[in-house]
């Protein structure tokens, strides 16, 4: 070893054991060491230590204090390794280009395999991985420096990026896993507000299609020449369009209705969680609000807009619409004036629909999530294909030991 | 002052003396000291009180009592005209949770010379106590009561008020949980359906708003959570600077600093029905913000 450098790496690894980066620590520094970086782990009693020593005031050759720091192997039982640091060697780090990516799904042989041979295929470089659940379930986060990635003579770079983006969606949709992607604008930044397209994300199925299918007799019962959508999700806005259908029904019986409506199963404790975690929450509806208020109100949440319909001195529904109306096209501006309100920008916001018409609004939020898309969603930073809204907190990166003490302990309300 | 004209209400927001306000009910303790430490702390004032012509409060009376007590020179305030019709005057019932059965309520009712009537159902209760303005009313699973007090006891609104206090402290002592609960609400079929066998609701007697505007008049105050008015308009996120409201400068020249300082932010109606910071309002909305984009 060269004498000219005194900076060293030191990779430990072996059973866990109590005091083993006390014994470490203490034998660089009667050495004179200086640690400049370091990481350590412990998982299923395996201990694994990485540190950069720098030596500025000793005498003693490399050499010398290689075989120095070699003797922690008899004093901890761990297989030591030592090299020279060579600084010039690896990319600089003010030059990267980070991206959080996070896998879920049922777990499979194969998978971090397939994904870590994509990266290797687009010379992309993973800095960190560590599971956030494992069992039956899976979930995975991967930090990746992408600075080093094959771009191609002329090409534009953040064409390249969207490109194997897309490419690792795909990748992920065919193992049947699903995939969110945070670029480090998004990932960096404290993010505080989460908004949810309330038809496409949080409302049960079953329970939408039970209402929709008792307000379509109700109605037919009235004029039989209605004709409906057979989209469910789709429904919702298509009642708002025809609002005169419900003219002269009372408002008590249409707020009847609202009680068939249910939050799908983790909803409730999704937004407890998040809101623990400090996030506002805000929800936006193109459905009506005498049907929705009952669960807006039982979620708990910061933000709830929906579309209101007049009524007469008798409580009759009058078949107008309150404006503003909320329709697909201006749930972009209410999420502008959360925003506003709460003084924040377009990254700290994170925005979940099924990537639908409906739910446009999504894909100009620092983070876009689709819910259960279809074949026709729009392209947002990562989609979740399971029934589970609540594994968005795996995407936040919450391990599951975590979320499950979150979960059975019971959240404090703020 | 900003005027903000609604449909059937126009909205007037001023700056006004702290020591103009008019309340016409005593306050919560507790609440007011949680308020009084919030507001040394808070750097601004989100939304105005909401007061009558002759600044009579008719919502915000936490507030404007802790504004009082902190030695503040002035307020911002949302002025309507409380005769309005569309301006409703509404109650909070008491419901009280467990509760063996209607006895130990009746015990307490007697002790203090009261006598219960009792009526066939909810609706017999309701037009007890519209035709009989200073009973109030026990409801208990089938069991529906008025209730009313000796002349030497009840001769006005705000006293029948203080004596179901003086009932509600009774039951509170024994250990009694209570919860406010809107009027209306118990015609709502999820809440009546909701209220269990060990729970009693004490019904409110029905106040007009003459006898609001009489009481403040005789500079008398009803007990805490006695009214409950609906708006149907309101203003939110006002959000000015309470080191404003301690300036030593005229009434005057801090209106036209709260004018400027409204008029250079956006205001965003919305229709009744929404959710805005956590709160469900049944009013129609006018939401300040400042515009970034």
């Amino acid at each position: 070893m060269s004498d000219k450098q005194k900076t060293i790496n030191l990779s430990a690894i072996g059973f866990d054991s109590p005091g083993l980066v006390s014994k470490i620590t203490k034998k660089v520094f009667e050495l004179g060491g200086n640690i400049i970086d370091v990481e350590e782990n412990c998982r299923r009693d395996l201990f694994s230590i990485f540190l950069i020593i720098t030596f500025p005031y000793t005498s003693d050759s490399t050499n010398s204090i290689t075989d120095s720091l070699k003797s922690i192997e008899d004093e901890t039982g761990l297989k030591v390794i030592l090299e020279e640091y060579d600084e010039g060697g690896g990319n600089d780090l003010s030059e990267k280009e980070n991206h959080l990516i996070t896998i879920l799904g049922m777990d499979r042989p194969g998978l971090i395999a397939s994904i870590s041979g994509f990266f290797l295929k687009h010379n992309i470089n993973i800095e960190n991985c560590r599971m956030i659940a494992r069992g039956e379930f899976f979930s995975m986060e991967m930090l990746i420096d992408s600075m080093g990635m094959i771009t191609g003579l002329n090409l534009d770079r953040n064409k390249v990026i969207d490109h194997w983006k897309s490419e690792l969606k795909d990748l992920c949709a065919g193992l049947d896993q699903s995939v969110v992607i945070q670029s480090e604008n998004i990932f960096n930044k404290i993010q505080k507000l989460i908004v949810f397209d309330l038809e496409s994300t949080l409302l049960e199925d079953f329970s939408l299609k039970d209402f929709l299918g008792t307000i379509k007799d109700e109605l037919i019962s009235i004029d039989n020449t209605i004709r409906f959508l057979e989209d469910d999700k789709g429904q919702m806005e298509a009642m708002v369009g025809n609002a005169k259908m419900l003219k002269n029904i009372p408002v008590r019986d249409l707020e009847s209705f609202s009680a068939i409506l249910r939050l799908s199963p983790g909803s409730s404790e999704l937004i407890r969680v998040l809101k623990s975690m400090g996030f506002k929450i805000a929800i936006l509806s193109s459905g009506f609000d005498l049907f929705v208020k009952k669960i807006l109100q039982e979620a708990g949440v910061d933000y709830a807009f929906s579309n209101t319909l007049q009524v007469d001195e008798n409580d009759m529904v009058t078949g107008e619409l309150e404006e503003p109306i909320i329709t697909n096209d201006t749930k972009e501006e209410i999420l502008q004036f959360i925003m506003n309100v709460e003084k924040i920008s377009r990254d700290q916001v994170i925005a979940i629909g099924d990537g639908s018409t409906r739910s446009h609004f999504i894909k100009n939020a620092g983070l876009s999530i689709a819910f259960k898309p279809g074949k026709k969603s729009i392209q947002t930073d990562g989609f979740l294909s399971s029934d589970r809204i609540i594994n968005l907190l795996y995407c936040l990166g919450i391990p599951k030991t975590e979320l499950t003490r979150y979960l059975e302990g019971g959240v404090a309300e703020k | 002052m900003f005027l903000i004209e609604t449909k059937n209400l126009t909205l007037q927001l001023e700056i006004v003396p702290v020591e103009s306000l008019l309340l016409h009910e005593e306050v919560i303790p507790h609440h007011a000291d949680e308020l009084i430490f919030e507001f040394r702390n808070w750097a601004n004032l989100q939304n105005p009180i909401i007061v009558d012509e002759n600044h009579m409060v008719l919502d915000g009376h936490h507030r404007a009592f802790v504004f009082k007590k902190l030695r503040f020179n002035y307020i911002s305030v949302c002025k309507i005209d409380y005769f309005n019709e569309t301006v409703q005057l509404r109650y909070w019932f008491r419901l009280f949770g467990e509760i063996k059965g209607a006895n130990s309520v009746r015990r307490i009712i007697e002790a203090m010379n009261g006598n219960l009537r009792q009526v066939d159902d909810g609706e017999a209760l309701k037009k007890a106590l519209e035709e009989n303005r200073f009973h109030c009313g026990i409801q208990h699973g089938d069991f529906f009561a008025s209730v009313s007090f000796p002349k030497t006891a009840v001769n006005d609104a705000v006293d029948a008020y203080h004596v179901m206090e003086r009932i509600q402290n009774r039951l509170m002592r024994e250990g009694k949980r209570l919860e406010y609960i809107p009027c209306q609400s118990l015609q709502d079929d999820t809440l009546s359906n909701r209220i269990r066998k060990d729970e009693v609701v004490i019904w409110t007697p029905h106040i007009s708003k003459e006898m609001v505007v009489d009481a403040v008049r005789q500079e008398k105050r009803f007990a805490p959570k006695a009214t409950r008015h609906l708006i149907p308009a309101r203003p939110l996120n006002v959000n000015i600077p309470i080191s404003l409201f301690k300036e030593n400068i005229s009434l005057e020249e801090i209106n036209m600093r709260f004018s400027e300082f409204l008029k250079k932010k956006s205001l965003r109606r919305f229709a009744p029905g929404q959710i805005i910071n956590g709160r469900y309002y049944e009013e129609e909305l006018f939401v300040f913000f400042d515009d970034k984009e």
